[in-house]
């Protein structure tokens, strides 16, 4: 339903009934006042008479008014209109006194039996008469005059003079006898009509300025939210306008957002396309060397197959590294922090070393505490970033070297240390492991040597942990890498 | 011979994990459904490995329903790198996980490692091999013949008996059992263990050297 029917419909089925109920309480009022004018005059009337006056002449009890000239005797006083002085005035466009009367009250007298001695009177109304027997004092209904009005009111009174010529009158007037004989409505509807008009002018302006922000606001949309919608004029259609621009301006940043994880997934499948690729072809070429080499007889010594389980590592340890790196540049904050047991986590990551570094000579080793060291963080990550430093220390080790990995609780803290034998990288170039590395999409640049991603996603997971990292000489010749951080302090 | 439930839909992995869990000497019954697996009855197995991607039922309905009435070790074995599936696997009573890929050897040892908890000694007395450690009575007999040890030797090795088979590091070691009013270093720790092992003689090889991180007493190897 639009706005300006709404409108209407709602002026409507409210002003209507309202007018009604008015009308009809105005009605209700007037009538009563007007039947008891009647009454009053009928009962003074025959008050004044007196019942034996009025038996002796009913016809008349209440003759019309003569005129002056001719008339005899002192004409009866005129009827009195009683009724409270103030209830008089126009209520509505109606008085009490009505519109003059067409026809002036008139009352006739009535035996036991409703005939009446006055020729003029009319015969006496059976509904009222059935009223009046059944024992009430007065009666009254509306009639239609001789003039052809619909608007006489009859009503009929018991004088309590049984037996005699004057036992009911009936009094004739003129007053409201339908809801509609005011005139209240009928006057009051067009008013009603032009309120009406006038609110759907007044919603007209609204109306269009609603239709205009409606056609920007898809405008816009289809625009991707380019553009801003007009927000003129100082209302709530303003505010409107507003707070569709804002929420615009948001979903433009949220599209911006998405379009760039987009990007960077689509970049992100490109490069790991890629990247998996190189080791999974050299793990073939291994494979296919193996088989070639039985096939022809040969004998497979453990040094041909050891470069095979390398590379299928490095392809596992690449494909987790790449999914850690997905996580954190994303750029979202860590969703999963838990408890981590730090000890069973050490166990897990040398467990899965222990099958690639035995077969090339590097015994990986382990300790950690009796009591569980626990820390607070997400799990996969924390491990893949131990496992990179496994990895590293035993992929650039030589056969005959040691990697141990120790879990200490430090008063609050933790150290995990990674350290090895191998050949160590040189001071100056320590503080190098820990650059920061520009984010590039060329894949090869980042780990032109296969340490730098592993690297990088160590370092990005121990930051976005608020752990700390550092690398030294360990006492062995090899390299040391420590990671500090707090143990959560939930029991 | 320990008997072991393998839970696992896929193929080529199921047959690999089933032979390699024989060559290790553990008797393994492959299940391949989900649904199956909700209704093996867990009393014969010492160990459950449980892959949580199956057909018929989710990993995690096994194991829910399996905590209702079992308390048997459950190694899961997780598809994905995905720390909330582990979370959620461990809350609902797992004991360890695996995340694939893995090396069939990396399996065998978690099971191992799961099968001999608790690590820890409950016992006073422990017995390696011919080695045998009472921590209450302080007394310590190789092959039967009590060895007599001074005070820092016998805590050394009563520490490293609590956890037989796991490197203790060099600066627990140092800390919590040399004693503090005598100069006590790593050096010191280290005469105090070649006196133990000449001590232990036939035994004294079970005091082992882990690099980089301390000293072990070695599991003896399964006969």
């Amino acid at each position: 339903m639009t706005l300006r029917r709404r409108l209407a419909l709602t002026l409507v089925l409210t002003a209507v009934p309202l007018l009604l109920a008015v009308a009809w309480a105005r009605y209700e009022i007037a009538q009563r006042y007007e039947v008891r004018i009647l009454r009053d005059l009928a009962l003074s009337r025959a008050a004044s008479l007196g019942r034996e006056r009025c038996e002796a002449a009913p016809e008349e009890f209440l003759p019309p008014p003569r005129p002056r000239s001719r008339e005899a005797g002192p004409a009866p006083p005129p009827p009195p209109r009683p009724g409270p002085p103030g209830a008089a005035e126009g209520w509505f466009g109606w008085s009490p006194a009505g519109p003059p009367h067409r026809l002036p009250a008139r009352a006739f007298a009535y035996d036991d039996g409703f005939r009446s001695a006055d020729p003029a009177a009319p015969e006496f109304p059976a509904d009222l008469r059935r009223r009046l027997e059944r024992g009430t004092e007065e009666a009254s209904r509306g009639y239609v005059t001789a003039d052809g009005h619909d608007d006489g009111l009859e009503v009929a009174v018991r004088t309590g003079w049984n037996g005699g010529k004057c036992a009911f009158i009936l009094a004739r007037g003129i007053g409201p006898t339908t809801v509609w004989s005011l005139g209240l409505v009928s006057s009051a509807l067009p008013v009603v009509a032009v309120l009406i008009a006038s609110v759907l002018l007044a919603a007209g302006p609204v109306v269009r300025r609603i239709r205009a922000l409606t056609a920007d606001v898809r405008r816009s949309a289809d625009a991707h939210y380019e553009g801003e919608v007009r927000a003129t004029g100082r209302d709530e259609i303003t505010d409107l306008a507003h707070a569709f621009n804002e929420a615009g301006a948001k979903v433009r940043g949220q599209l911006a957002t998405l379009e760039q994880r987009d990007r960077t997934l689509r970049a992100f499948l490109a490069n790991t396309t890629h990247d998996v690729m190189i080791p999974l072809t050299v793990l073939l070429g291994h494979l296919s060397d193996l088989r070639q080499r039985l096939v022809q007889g040969g004998s497979v010594d453990e040094g041909r197959v050891v470069p095979a389980i390398q590379e299928a590592q490095y392809l596992a340890a690449l494909i987790n590294n790449l999914g850690a790196a997905a996580k954190l540049e994303s750029g979202e904050p860590l969703v999963e922090r838990h408890p981590v047991d730090l000890g069973a986590l050490v166990e897990r990551v040398v467990e899965r070393h222990r099958p690639v570094a035995m077969p090339a000579g590097v015994a990986v080793e382990y300790g950690v505490p009796e009591r569980p060291v626990v820390a607070e963080g997400d799990e996969t990550l924390i491990e893949q970033a131990v496992s990179n430093l496994v990895h590293n220390a035993v992929r650039y080790n030589r056969p005959g070297g040691h990697v141990a990995v120790l879990l200490e609780e430090t008063g609050g803290g933790f150290r995990l240390r990674v350290v090895d034998d191998g050949p160590g990288v040189p001071e100056e170039e320590l503080p190098r492991l820990l650059e920061r590395r520009q984010r590039t999409d060329e894949a090869r640049q980042r780990h032109p040597d296969g340490l730098g991603l592993g690297l990088h996603i160590t370092r990005g997971v121990v930051e976005r942990h608020g752990f700390a990292i550092a690398f030294g000489r360990s006492e062995h010749g090899g390299l040391e890498a420590a990671i500090t951080g707090p143990v959560d302090p939930r029991p | 011979m320990q008997r072991v439930l393998l839970v696992e839909d896929d193929a080529s992995l199921g047959q690999q994990v089933a032979d390699r869990l024989r060559a290790a000497g553990f008797e393994p019954t492959w299940v391949r459904d989900g649904q199956e697996a909700l209704h093996v009855s867990p009393e014969p197995f010492a160990l459950l490995v449980l892959d949580l991607m199956l057909p018929g039922a989710h990993g995690f309905d096994v194991l829910k329903k399996l905590r209702e009435t079992s308390d048997v070790p459950v190694l899961v074995l997780s598809a994905r790198n995905d720390t909330r599936d582990k979370v959620r696997a461990l809350e609902l009573g797992a004991d360890d996980y695996v995340t694939k890929p893995f090396w069939p050897e990396e399996l065998v040892a978690r099971i191992q490692a799961r099968l001999r908890r608790p690590a820890l000694q409950r016992s006073t007395v422990v017995e390696v091999g011919e080695l045998t450690i009472d921590t209450q009575a302080r007394q310590v007999l190789v092959a039967g013949e009590p060895v007599e040890l001074t005070r820092v030797e016998f805590d050394l090795l009563a520490t490293l008996a609590r956890r037989v088979g796991a490197a203790v590091a060099r600066g627990w070691l140092v800390d919590r059992v040399l004693d503090p009013e005598r100069e006590g270093g790593e050096r010191t720790l280290d005469v105090h263990v070649s006196r133990l092992r000449k001590k232990l003689g036939a035994c004294g090889h079970l005091v082992t050297t882990v690099w980089g991180v301390g000293y072990r007493l070695e599991r003896p190897a399964r006969p």
